[in-house]
């Protein structure tokens, strides 16, 4: 009898909760208007800046700082080419940059901006020693310093380690974010769909030019398909009613959305030489007419790098400290994803303050 | 010349290893699903059961996106993605050049040639300013040299100009 009852009261507990969602998702529905209209509004960047250098479709912003700088070194953001860079300043209690600059840093970002067919031909020379070393030389010159810290965030951490291999007079500090180094992993999906016989980048950006920002796109999501193709929809759904969700997600999903094209010489080389011949840790790698040897950075490092990075697993990025020459040597894993690394509130409260302190200790 | 029975092994492989895919993911989602506390509140065994078949989807499908054959799967939409693309190119070129206008593809020869010519003239300011640096090398080096008095009656040689030989390069 016992148990009949009680059968029967989860059922109507199932059903009265079966009720309670349609309701719930009815009045959900409501909302969809208002989120909308808030998608247009998000603000890409919140900390104010100016535009102080530009070359060709590359534009520099310098971050207006709060009170003195208290640095004399500058710190100079190198971010990657494949999606906009104001994911580094994404919004209040968010910002990488804001961390820099309350603590005094004249800080600077490279914005690569949206490259056109016509910008197809450009090489990883042509930003490293022609976009990367000029805005180093302008930084240089305004600042009245011989170096610059560099930081550099994933595809751009890999760039700005070539930089300092070549320019090593140049840089003081060098810190990685994310960085790919070391390719020879096949722990990342992206490692193992690039791999020669699956995939020919020649014939690819012969066909297309610059590498479309839809494929770039389709394959960051394929990664994990199922966390992003359900289980994000329905986190948003559920969550449609908290304010301060959909503010984080809205802001997240327009950067995540926004991507670019990357230069089709730049893919090229990018997935030829690192991707799937490995070069740069082998000492190989061509850039220009310099062939790359990370044991000519010196200056101290800092590697910073994620536990749950899908896109460079950490694994790729751990080798770095031990090419270079540099004796000063440091890094931080974060339980954190590629994202996460940068702009998640674990990393805002435990890394950036210790980069921070990190770098001014070698200013 | 395709083989009908490599063809038909080929496709039996990969039908085999998407009938693979589905059952572990059934079978990891039932047992997800069994793992719940029937005594659980409604909302949240929902939510248990849910986040354990997403878990079991998840790890089915990362180890079939790493099978040879959807990798082969992959690789040929790929290829048949830039066959079309590479056929539309073909026709649009074709078109705009019957028509007497300008392609893409006539863009980006101009392109090249301008990135050449750049690579050419870069090449050339590079080497004149390593031969002005030498010879301002030499000048700091004859100016910090202490002098040597001429012998009497010995006119002083004006130095003969040098002319730059002009430089051949591949193209």
């Amino acid at each position: 009898m016992t148990t009949e009852a009680s059968s029967t009261n989860t059922w109507l507990q199932w059903q009265q909760a079966m009720i309670d969602e349609t309701i719930g998702n009815f009045q959900k529905l409501g909302k969809l208007p208002g989120v909308l209209e808030k998608a247009q509004k998000i603000r890409k960047g919140v900390t104010p800046s100016e535009v102080v250098y530009e070359e060709d479709r590359v534009k520099l912003l310098r971050y207006l700082p709060k009170g003195e700088i208290r640095h004399k070194t500058p710190l100079i953001f190198v971010f990657a080419l494949v999606n906009r860079p104001y994911i580094l300043d994404l919004k209040e209690s968010r910002s990488v940059v804001a961390h820099f600059v309350e603590a005094g840093y004249d800080t600077y970002l490279v914005d690569w901006g949206v490259p056109t067919h016509s910008d197809r031909h450009l090489t990883l020379d042509d930003h490293i020693n022609g976009y990367i070393d000029n805005v180093v030389d302008y930084v240089r010159e305004r600042n009245g310093v011989d170096q610059v810290n560099l930081l550099g965030y994933c595809m751009g951490g890999t760039m700005s380690s070539i930089y300092t291999s070549l320019h090593q007079e140049k840089v003081k500090n060098l810190i990685l974010l994310a960085a790919g180094i070391d390719f020879s992993t096949r722990e990342g999906l992206l490692n193992l769909w690039t791999d020669k016989e699956n995939f020919n980048v020649d014939q690819f950006i012969d066909t297309f030019g610059n590498c479309p920002p839809e494929f770039l796109q389709s394959s960051f999501l394929m990664l994990k398909p199922v966390q992003n193709l359900i289980e994000k929809p329905l986190n948003f759904w559920e969550n449609i009613e908290n304010e301060k969700f959909i503010d984080d997600f809205l802001t997240m999903e327009t950067w995540l959305n926004d991507n670019i094209p990357v230069p089709g010489e730049v893919y090229r080389q990018f997935v030829k030489n690192l991707y799937q011949e490995n070069r740069l840790v082998q000492g190989t790698m061509p850039i220009g007419k310099h062939v790359i040897d990370l044991g000519n950075i010196t200056c101290p490092v800092m590697n910073l790098m994620a536990q749950f990075d899908d896109l460079v697993p950490f694994c790729q990025s751990m080798p770095f400290n031990n090419l270079v020459s540099s004796k000063d040597r440091d890094s931080i894993l974060l339980k954190a994803g590629h994202i996460g690394l940068a702009m998640g509130s674990r990393a805002q409260r435990e890394v950036w303050p210790k980069v921070v302190q990190w770098l001014a200790d070698r200013d | 010349m395709i083989n009908m029975n490599d063809a038909t092994d080929d496709m039996a492989q990969r039908m085999e290893a998407f009938r693979k895919i589905w059952e572990d993911t059934f079978s990891k989602m039932t047992s997800a699903g069994m793992s719940v506390n029937p005594g659980a509140p409604p909302p949240e065994a929902f939510r248990e059961i849910r986040s354990g078949v997403f878990r079991a989807m998840a790890e089915s499908w990362e180890a079939y996106m790493r099978t040879p054959e959807f990798l082969k799967n992959m690789k040929q939409s790929m290829d048949t993605a830039m066959a079309v693309k590479s056929a539309m190119n073909e026709y649009l070129t074709r078109m705009h050049q019957d028509l007497q206008g300008t392609a893409q593809e006539d863009i980006d020869n101009l392109l090249v040639a301008i990135r050449h010519t750049e690579t050419r003239v870069l090449e050339a300011v590079e080497a004149m300013e390593q031969r002005v640096n030498a010879r301002l090398d030499a000048m700091e080096a004859r100016a910090s040299a202490p002098a040597v008095k001429r012998a009497p009656g010995k006119k002083k040689v004006p130095a003969k100009k040098k002319v730059a030989k002009a430089k051949t390069r591949k193209s």
